[in-house]
């Protein structure tokens, strides 16, 4: 379980890309346990919020605090699924992750065992990342965020390349983490039927 | 949220062994700076002439500006692919601090282009029949000059990560940052070659790699962060 107390509060953020205003004064607050869903239309700045928050994108005003913390000054606690899913072609998945929870310096209490059996990549897990299909990389990449165990997580339409039965498990990973106290904002053109109740929408 | 940071040191190593496990997979990769470096410096007798005595005048300077562009060569991929793939973005992410990470990097990348071409570079130095000083001076000048051209080489290497064709736009980045340890790398060959002392010329190119060594990776870490914004 995380911090009941974990919230991310978002205040006045304006974001451009280039010369192009995406988004002006955006402003809102999200708690312990609550999902947001990220809607807007193709280029209005899902992925740029979503970067923003993560501190890869410089903001042109606004401040991003995460438990008081203000973000890029503090990235501890961050799990960031992209559209680039962070896994070398050619080492296999196990090696993937291993990496990838040496950097991350943080563990969940998963082991890679029960990660394969939750996302059900035991077949494929010992391949190259380059020989799998994307919905299988989907999958590795959504292991790699679930061993991180970082109580927000930021997903850039993580049910992408994936199957009915990979868009299942993401939806289950969503409500378990918001039931644990985590915070997940997430954007995605697929619709994702999620349980909990703690659902915002934020529309930019 | 429970709390299982592995050390400094730890982190350090898995991203050097990550690095060189990835370059020995892809061996062509690896080979084709030293492959350049060795092509480069035997054209040179064709070029001016196979004299024994010219070849030991010209060598220090050949084996250097060789070495430089071989390094240049190979700078391009230093942090391309974990650009491309996103990894720098998880290295950003992580809790651990990014020059570090950056250090592991560059001394991945010198071990794997930097180190053989030192090798290479004293297999060449004797078929050029250069002096048992000479020798010593090209071994000492390239073991310490080496890490100075990759750690100075990252720093464009990682401002050019964003673009496509990063190439010539690196060359011109590097190339002058370079100039400093190349005059003092091949004074160092040339004062063997005479017999005179070249404790100097080393000193002085140590002095240059301490600094870049010092404010490199805040450097290259500060450029990776602009090329991902």
């Amino acid at each position: 379980m995380y911090s009941s107390e974990s919230c991310l509060e978002v205040s006045n953020l304006s974001c451009e890309r280039g010369f192009r205003q995406l988004f002006d004064n955006l402003s809102f607050r999200l708690e312990a346990g609550e999902i947001a869903h990220i809607t807007g239309l193709n280029g209005a700045g899902k992925t740029t919020l979503l970067r923003a928050i993560a501190g890869l994108f410089q903001p042109e005003t606004g401040e991003i605090t995460l438990n008081g913390d203000v973000i890029p000054d503090h990235h501890f606690g961050i799990a960031y699924l992209g559209h680039k899913i962070a896994l070398r072609g050619s080492l296999t998945a196990r090696e993937n992750l291993e990496f990838a929870e040496n950097i991350h310096g943080i563990c969940s209490g998963i082991s890679i065992e029960e990660s394969i059996n939750i996302l059900n990549v035991r077949d494929y897990f010992d391949l190259p990342i380059s020989e799998l299909s994307a919905g299988q990389k989907q999958r590795i990449a959504l292991a790699r965020v679930l061993r991180t165990d970082a109580p927000l997580w930021l997903l850039d339409e993580p049910a992408t390349s994936l199957d009915s039965d990979g868009v299942l498990v993401v939806q289950q990973l969503i409500d378990q983490h918001a039931k644990k106290n985590g915070l997940t904002l997430y954007t995605s053109h697929q619709p994702l039927h999620l349980s909990t109740s703690c659902l915002k929408t934020i529309h930019i | 949220m429970k709390l299982n940071s592995p050390s400094l040191a730890r982190v350090f190593i898995s991203v050097i062994k990550r690095d060189t496990f990835l370059a020995l997979r892809n061996i062509g990769e690896f080979a084709y700076p030293i492959l350049f470096f060795v092509i480069t410096v035997c054209l040179y007798p064709f070029a001016i002439g196979p004299d024994p005595e010219l070849l030991v005048t010209v060598s220090p300077g050949i084996i250097w500006v060789s070495a430089l562009l071989a390094t240049l060569f190979a700078l391009d991929g230093m942090f391309k692919s974990d650009y491309d793939d996103g990894n720098l973005e998880q290295f950003i992410l992580s809790p651990h601090p990014l020059p570090l990470l950056v250090c592991a990097k560059v001394l991945a990348h010198w071990l794997m282009t930097g180190f053989p071409l030192i090798l290479t570079a004293l297999v060449l130095g004797w078929l050029m029949k250069l002096p048992g000083s000479a020798l010593q001076a090209l071994f000492l000048s390239l073991l310490i000059g080496t890490p100075g051209l990759s750690i100075a080489g990252a720093i464009g290497s990682a401002l050019t990560v964003g673009l496509k064709k990063s190439g010539l736009l690196l060359t011109l980045i590097v190339m002058p940052i370079y100039v400093p340890i190349l005059i003092f790398g091949t004074g160092a060959i040339q004062a063997g070659l005479l017999q005179l002392d070249w404790s100097g010329q080393i000193w002085f190119l140590s002095a240059i790699v301490v600094f870049f060594i010092t404010l490199g990776p805040i450097t290259i870490s500060s450029a990776l962060k602009i090329s991902l914004d």
